[in-house]
């Protein structure tokens, strides 16, 4: 997979449904779930969750990336019903993230850890046209950086039995967040929440490790 | 307090200098709510929260509150193993329907019109809702029985909800033991809610955070006793340190022992307890005649409060028949709170006379 360099602008790459992105190939990426039960570092964490066994629902997640120099933009598609509102109380929504290393030893397994976080682009299926700027520095630590502004864009569709979703964000340096630049490689992981299957929090599919992704220059 | 960031173990958010107790006598509560309503006009009149009652009171034998709460999981199992629960839905936790006031009481139809019930969800005619089987009981006629189940928060010194909570959201006040939940860390996961065997933790669909009672500490840090405790007309409550050697509350805790944790199965050694009823209306006979016998069986009692209750149903008796006799009885006079201040020793304060300052959550 590699992040093609086009000329589309800012309003064309997040829109899901752009030829910018139905005209080319995706990877599907296998999703597997979180190992929660079993998992003595989660057991810290908590305790309950590490007795999760029936997350994941999600299986495969179709990947495509594009970047005009100085926008980055990811699409997510994945088959699954629509769950996008909290209404009744044991409800719960869609979501997705994609995760990028703030230091080279920094694993996607735990989350990051104090020496080596991790920012992720965390998008819930109820904010509609919003996403959530993440660093974590480990298992139970993801929260929203701190900023005056979102740095994230984002846009979803529900069609055809599927979520399409594009998250993207300005590659220019932001302190402590992920960097991003033409013609040289970042790593990436992949996570769903199936709101239908009551996913939220570590239960949850995942990607696994970090693989590169690179972006054309 | 005994706050610890997100990843911190959680023996630093459980240490508690001291702790917090209540009791709640069931042989008095009359099930008139003001327990209740104290709490839900001081607390959950909020865009979010109507739907919750920190301070609940159902009739028992029954569904409980929320409904079928004790069927729902949660706590610890006899291997101190965490128990998977299940999350109650707007309806189990008594939903909060509206009616139709204006069109009744304004309308001009009132002769023609009666006050309908309306389920928040669907807007139609509810299944169920708060107190929905009140007075409803158990037992055959002629000997039909219940009695008044008053709960809250039980502020366990091993609270499943902060095991539960993955960002540490959840923490025990280190000066008294509360538990309190931070809506600033809370992503709103409902692990908490699912841990919880009382259900005493509610979503908040609007902040989409998680809810609870805490216990009224900015009443607590004036010296003011809880809302539903000092509110309560039938002098069933007791609140204070549970070290504090010369508090009634110490005395029929750990002295004369009768005083029982809910569900002490569930693992989590919380901190309200209560006087179990331990003479109610006694039965008729087949011929008809009255009997010497109470209609609540004692297997009801030992499912709420384990084997011991049995000893303590015994012990007040006793003690009962002692103040029949004209004979001295510490435990009956604890029992009947001569007086009202005695129950809240160190938090004998009156609310008029405090300032107190605390934020309500989503105010500024």
């Amino acid at each position: 997979m590699e992040i093609k360099r086009v000329s589309a602008n800012v309003d064309t790459l997040l829109n899901p449904q752009d030829a910018v992105w139905l005209n080319r190939d995706s990877e599907n990426v296998p999703l597997i779930p979180t190992p929660l039960n079993g998992n003595p570092m989660i057991k810290k964490i908590s305790p309950f969750i590490e007795k999760s066994t029936d997350h994941g629902v999600v299986t495969e997640l179709s990947i495509t990336g594009a970047h005009n120099g100085d926008f980055l933009a990811i699409r997510l598609s994945w088959a699954s019903e629509k769950h996008a509102e909290i209404i009744d109380l044991d409800e719960f929504v869609d979501g997705a993230a994609v995760m990028f290393p703030l230091t080279a030893k920094a694993s996607a397994f735990t989350m990051g850890s104090e020496s080596d976080p991790v920012n992720a682009w965390y998008w819930k299926a109820n904010l509609k046209d919003e996403a959530f700027d993440v660093v974590a520095r480990g298992y139970g630590t993801s929260a929203r950086a701190k900023s005056a502004h979102d740095p994230i864009a984002c846009r979803a569709v529900h069609e055809g039995g599927r979520w399409h979703l594009v998250m993207g964000r300005e590659m220019g340096p932001i302190q402590g967040r992920a960097g991003f630049a033409a013609g040289y490689p970042t790593r990436v992981a992949f996570a769903v929440w199936d709101g239908g299957n009551r996913e939220r929090s570590g239960r949850k599919s995942f990607s696994g490790e970090f693989v590169s992704l690179p972006l054309e220059p | 307090m005994a706050k610890a960031p997100p990843g911190a173990p959680k023996e630093e958010l459980k240490r508690h200098n001291r702790h917090i107790a209540n009791i709640i006598d069931l042989n008095k509560c009359m099930g008139c709510q003001t327990c209740s309503a104290a709490c839900k006009s001081l607390w959950t009149s909020r865009e979010g929260t109507e739907h919750m009652r920190f301070m609940n009171v159902s009739t028992y034998p029954g569904a409980g509150y929320p409904r079928d709460y004790e069927k729902m999981g949660g706590g610890f199992d006899e291997h101190g193993e965490p128990s998977p629960g299940a999350l109650p839905n707007m309806v189990d936790v008594g939903d909060a329907l509206t009616f139709n006031h204006a069109e009744v009481l304004y309308g001009g139809t009132g002769d023609s019109v009666h006050l309908q019930p309306k389920a928040s969800l669907t807007g139609e005619d509810p299944e169920w809702g708060y107190n929905w089987d009140e007075d409803e009981g158990a037992g055959e006629w002629p000997n039909g029985y219940y009695f008044y189940l008053p709960r809250k928060c039980y502020h366990c010194t091993d609270a499943p909800c902060l095991d539960a909570c993955t960002h540490n959201a959840i923490y025990k006040r280190e000066e008294d033991g509360i538990v309190v939940l931070d809506q600033d860390l809370c992503h709103g996961d409902r692990l908490c809610v699912e841990a919880c065997p009382y259900k005493a933790i509610y979503y908040n669909p609007v902040t989409e955070k998680g809810e609870k009672c805490m216990m009224c500490y900015p009443r607590v840090e004036q010296g003011i006793a809880p809302a539903c405790d000092r509110q309560c007309p039938g002098r069933t409550r007791l609140f204070g340190y549970i070290d504090d050697e010369d508090s009634d509350l110490y005395k029929m805790i750990n002295v004369h022992k009768v005083a029982l944790p809910l569900h002490p199965e569930f693992g989590t050694e919380p901190n309200v307890y209560y006087i179990p009823p331990f003479e109610s209306t006694k039965a008729f006979a087949p011929d008809g005649s009255i009997t010497d016998v109470g209609r609540i069986e004692m297997n009801v009692l030992e499912e709420l409060f384990g084997p011991n209750v049995e000893a303590v149903v015994r012990k007040l008796r006793e003690e009962r028949a002692k103040k029949q006799r004209g004979e001295e009885s510490e435990i009956m006079d604890l029992l009947i709170g001569r007086n009202f201040w005695d129950r809240f020793k160190g938090f004998e304060n009156d609310p008029a006379e405090q300032v107190i300052h605390f934020r309500v959550p989503g105010k500024a």
